[in-house]
């Protein structure tokens, strides 16, 4: 990987991590989320800067090629991501069933 | 001993003022003190308004849940009411309301919960497709293998329950196709359920609720539902 390349996926990771600084001041983003964001973001970069260690890693588990480990993980974690997503909507779902229900008995007593 | 019997109507503005009058006559005519409580799951046609219109007890849900989450919004109200029976019953017409003093009766003689079936005992001429009574038919089979209790209408939704069972239901009642695993849920927390024959009509306007196409997800979605239940052991 030659550098210019190097600098300029520097600069992607940079602006992402700043998007996601942004929204978790905003209070737009939970912390929890935040950081598994920055934190997958920062593994990235790392991968950038060194690129001969995942070179090292692939091999050692039998990649054919590097990309495909990369590509095997970002699936991985994308799938962990999107379960950990539906966790949280169903438990959501759950809350705001129990919300419902709760508001809409108190009205009905309320016009009683 | 306080009834309630709880009707959940989700876009049932042609049927729900007959049902509520048809059950009107059978409360007024009762030795029970039965009351009841329409829960209008969120309809986007006039069922409240008939509803206020008639001076109906009625239970606005702001926001339409599901015939699970209305159920049980019905048995969350009898909790803070202190009804000692609850009784579901459908607002779509389809249940017989001459059949609710035989459920209080069945309470009554001990049994915690009590199904109004249509398949113990031909009472009415109540026709179902082939492929859904397999459907009810495999629905049994693993309730008995799950519970060791037999159970023939699992889909049925008219039923009562006393207080053992309003308690339970507050706490976790199913939200997708409620009823089989509602059963189970009693069953495996140690609860007497019985069956006993009842009569039910043809819907007069509208379509049931479930349809043709789903029911390759509605049998996956009880099934395994049951099985997890199961895996619970039942817990809440």
């Amino acid at each position: 990987m030659n550098n210019r390349l190097q600098l300029f996926l520097t600069i992607i990771i940079f602006i992402q991590i700043y998007f996601i600084i942004k929204r978790i001041r905003r209070k737009k983003l939970s912390i929890r989320f935040g950081i598994l964001w920055i934190f997958f973001t920062l593994i990235m970069e790392f991968g950038i800067l060194f690129p001969k260690f995942i070179f090292y890693i692939s091999d050692f588990f039998g990649f054919e090629a590097a990309s495909n480990m990369i590509l095997i993980l970002f699936i991985f974690f994308l799938f962990y991501v999107s379960l950990l997503l539906s966790i949280r909507i169903s438990k959501q779902n759950d809350q705001i069933k129990t919300l419902v229900q709760e508001i809409s008995i108190l009205k009905k007593e309320k016009t009683k | 001993m306080k009834v309630l019997v709880i009707i959940p109507a989700y876009n049932e503005e042609l049927n729900i003022k007959n049902t509520v009058d048809n059950l009107k006559k059978v409360i007024k005519k009762s030795k029970y003190n039965i009351d009841y409580v329409v829960i209008n799951d969120g309809s986007t046609d006039n069922t409240l308004k008939v509803c206020n219109d008639n001076k109906f007890n009625v239970i606005n849900l702001i926001e339409n849940l599901g015939i699970g989450g209305a159920v049980q919004t019905g048995y969350k109200y009898a909790l803070e009411n202190n009804y000692d029976i609850a009784i579901q019953f459908d607002g779509d017409g389809q249940h017989d309301e001459n059949y609710i003093e035989d459920l209080i009766k069945s309470i009554e003689s001990g049994n915690d919960f009590v199904i109004g079936s249509r398949f113990i005992k031909k009472l009415s001429n109540f026709t179902s497709t082939k492929s859904r009574q397999l459907g009810i038919k495999i629905i049994s089979s693993i309730i008995k293998f799950t519970t060791k209790k037999k159970i023939y209408d699992t889909t049925s939704g008219f039923r009562a329950g006393n207080r053992k069972v309003i308690e339970i239901f507050s706490k976790y009642y199913p939200q997708e196709y409620p009823e089989p695993e509602s059963v189970v849920v009693l069953l495996l927390n140690g609860l007497k359920v019985d069956e006993i024959p009842v009569n039910m009509r043809e819907r007069k306007y509208g379509h049931s609720s479930i349809y043709l196409h789903k029911n390759i997800y509605y049998m996956i979605s009880v099934c395994l539902s049951i099985i997890f239940t199961k895996l619970e052991r039942g817990r809440l």
